[in-house]
């Protein structure tokens, strides 16, 4: 069931009319039976893997909270190892497996173990599995107590919202929000459609529309000029922000309605003035995560080799980061070229503070922006690309590029009208979300304001709508 | 003991995000402090081994909530 859908209109709307008419001790029973019904209808199957992930954790959380600190290790080692081999196997097995084989078959030996046929990806499966082991390291770590209702806790990895494609949620937040009873409100139902309704628009209007400019460029890149290639590497930018950004605001907005905050994930990414301001404005949720539990344990593991650590975690991060996004060498190389841009602006960051001391603040913050962008449009070609061989014709094309071509019949191909709602539809989603921010979209005191706001956004949905339900990227990772 | 040693670290704060008026309460975290990043948190556990010469874990680091945890963990280690 896609956000996108008339049949998640439908369900969302019975959820919250249930909801606010049940008595409080029986709401999150609801949610949970929602969450598992909206879960279930990709592959019911995949329902068990998320109770049996959910059930597994819980009860390690318990465990581990009535040991010492010292005897704790090895249950959560277990726990861990567990719900990252569920992981492993359904994403990454038949990635591994392939490699495996071509080096043996390098030395020419010979190599056993088949590919398993037929492996579906759970979705979501990576951002519940991050969500159960954030849950367990905070309380290895003694940040929380563990959560004693059992149903509570599986509507805190399961709530809907956000189980297909995040923001990953830390117990911190939701879960202490699901030990609360929201009220009926009418305002924050008020913004809650508002929010969802700019979602709507960017997945359904931007998004959508820009995939079907940019999709037969990386299936056949030969069959494209450069000044075609490069226009389209800069539209995949907006393609995927707003798919992400569109689908995060409808997770957001639908939490809201029901009665509850989860975190944003974004922050005016294009802003940046270096990689590594980028992924903090950037799927924030996966970031703080790394941050957290991946990066910050590592440099400490490895506090010794000083300022190295921080290139050694560095690495180690944005490697994992590219793999968490799929079992590709075109992900795998994404996240490289992360830790090589970060560990670079980690080891000159008292030498660049000179250079722009140097040269106008003002101007070096320009300059900074400009090429962190456009380091990360170019970074974007491996993460859209199906493969390194089609990434690599990309780039290909944008080195040969023709500056004798006609550049207006070049844009003449993507159809002029078609550009120009691109072009619309980016500026009038880039004014809103400037002046308002993301968590405040459209929502102004002046009820006139308002309202004329709500009926722009609905009417250009409804006229410039691509109205042929798309998924959203981030469900495939 | 105890207050030396909250001098001692309130000074290595000092040193490390080099700012001599820097105000250090035992409440205070990551996110009350300008400038108090990865590479700062790092070069601060490195300097406080090194001043009050003991030894901090990894795990130990991580269970560390705020000013007033690592100040503990300090006066625990020196004692």
């Amino acid at each position: 069931m896609l956000f996108n859908s008339y049949s998640f209109i439908l369900f969302f709307l019975c959820v919250v009319l249930l909801f606010f008419s049940l008595p409080s001790r029986f709401r999150n029973i609801l949610l949970l039976a929602a969450s598992y019904y909206f879960y279930m209808q990709w592959k019911p199957e995949y329902g068990l893997l998320l109770a049996f992930s959910t059930i597994i954790s819980y009860y390690t959380a318990i465990l581990i909270s009535k040991k010492k600190f010292e005897e704790r290790k090895k249950y959560i080692v277990a726990c861990i190892f567990i719900n990252l081999s569920i992981l492993f196997f359904f994403k990454y097995f038949n990635f591994f497996n392939d490699n495996f084989r071509s080096v043996f078959s390098y030395f020419q030996l010979s190599y056993p173990i088949p590919n398993i046929l037929k492996i579906i990806l759970p979705v979501g499966i990576s951002f519940y599995t991050f969500e159960t082991i954030s849950y367990l390291l905070d309380i290895y770590y003694e940040r929380r107590e563990p959560e004693k209702k059992i149903i509570t806790y599986a509507v805190y990895i399961s709530f809907f919202p956000k189980l297909l494609a995040g923001p990953i949620e830390k117990s911190t937040n939701l879960l202490v929000q699901l030990n609360t009873v929201p009220e009926f409100n009418y305002e924050r139902i008020v913004e809650g459609l508002r929010r969802m309704l700019w979602g709507f628009f960017k997945k359904i209007v931007i998004a959508d529309r820009l995939s079907l400019m940019i999709d037969p460029v990386y299936s056949l890149p030969s069959n494209y000029s450069g000044v075609y290639t490069l226009i389209t590497c800069y539209l995949f930018a907006f393609q995927i922000y707003c798919d992400f950004s569109g689908y995060t605001d409808i997770a957001i907005g639908a939490s809201k309605i029901l009665g509850y905050d989860i975190v944003e994930n974004f922050n005016f990414p294009f802003i940046s003035k270096n990689v590594g301001e980028f992924w903090r404005r950037w799927h924030l949720s996966l970031s703080n995560w790394l941050k957290d539990y991946l990066f910050t344990p590592i440099i400490f593991k490895r506090k010794g080799w000083k300022n190295y650590a921080l290139v050694y975690a560095t690495f180690i991060t944005f490697l994992l980061c590219g793999l968490w996004h799929g079992a590709k060498w075109t992900f795998v190389t994404f996240g490289l070229l992360q830790g090589i841009v970060i560990s670079y602006e980690l080891m000159t960051k008292s030498i660049r503070k000179k250079w722009a001391s140097e040269i106008s603040t003002k101007l070096y913050n320009n300059i900074s922006l400009v090429l962190t962008f456009h380091f990360i449009v170019f970074s974007f070609i491996f993460f859209r690309a199906d493969n390194m061989h089609n990434a690599f014709e990309i780039i290909n094309r944008l080195i040969h590029f023709n500056f004798n071509s006609h550049i207006l019949s070049e844009f003449n191909k993507f159809g002029m009208f078609s550009l120009g709602i691109v072009f619309l539809t980016i500026s009038f989603m880039h004014f809103v979300e400037r002046k308002y921010q993301p968590s405040l979209v459209g929502f102004n005191n002046n009820i006139k304001i308002n309202y004329i706001f709500n009926c722009i956004t609905l009417t250009l949905l409804i006229i410039l709508g691509y109205f042929h339900p798309q998924i959203f990227i981030y469900f495939n990772f | 003991m105890e207050n030396s040693n909250q001098e001692k670290l309130y000074k290595i704060f000092a040193k490390v995000f080099d700012n001599p008026n820097l105000i250090i309460e035992p409440q205070m975290t990551a996110n009350d402090v300008d400038g108090w990043d990865s590479m700062s948190h790092l070069s601060l556990i490195v300097t406080v081994e090194k001043e009050f010469g003991i030894k901090i874990s990894g795990a130990e680091v991580m269970r560390l909530k705020n000013v007033g945890d690592l100040l503990e963990l300090i006066n625990n280690k020196t004692k």
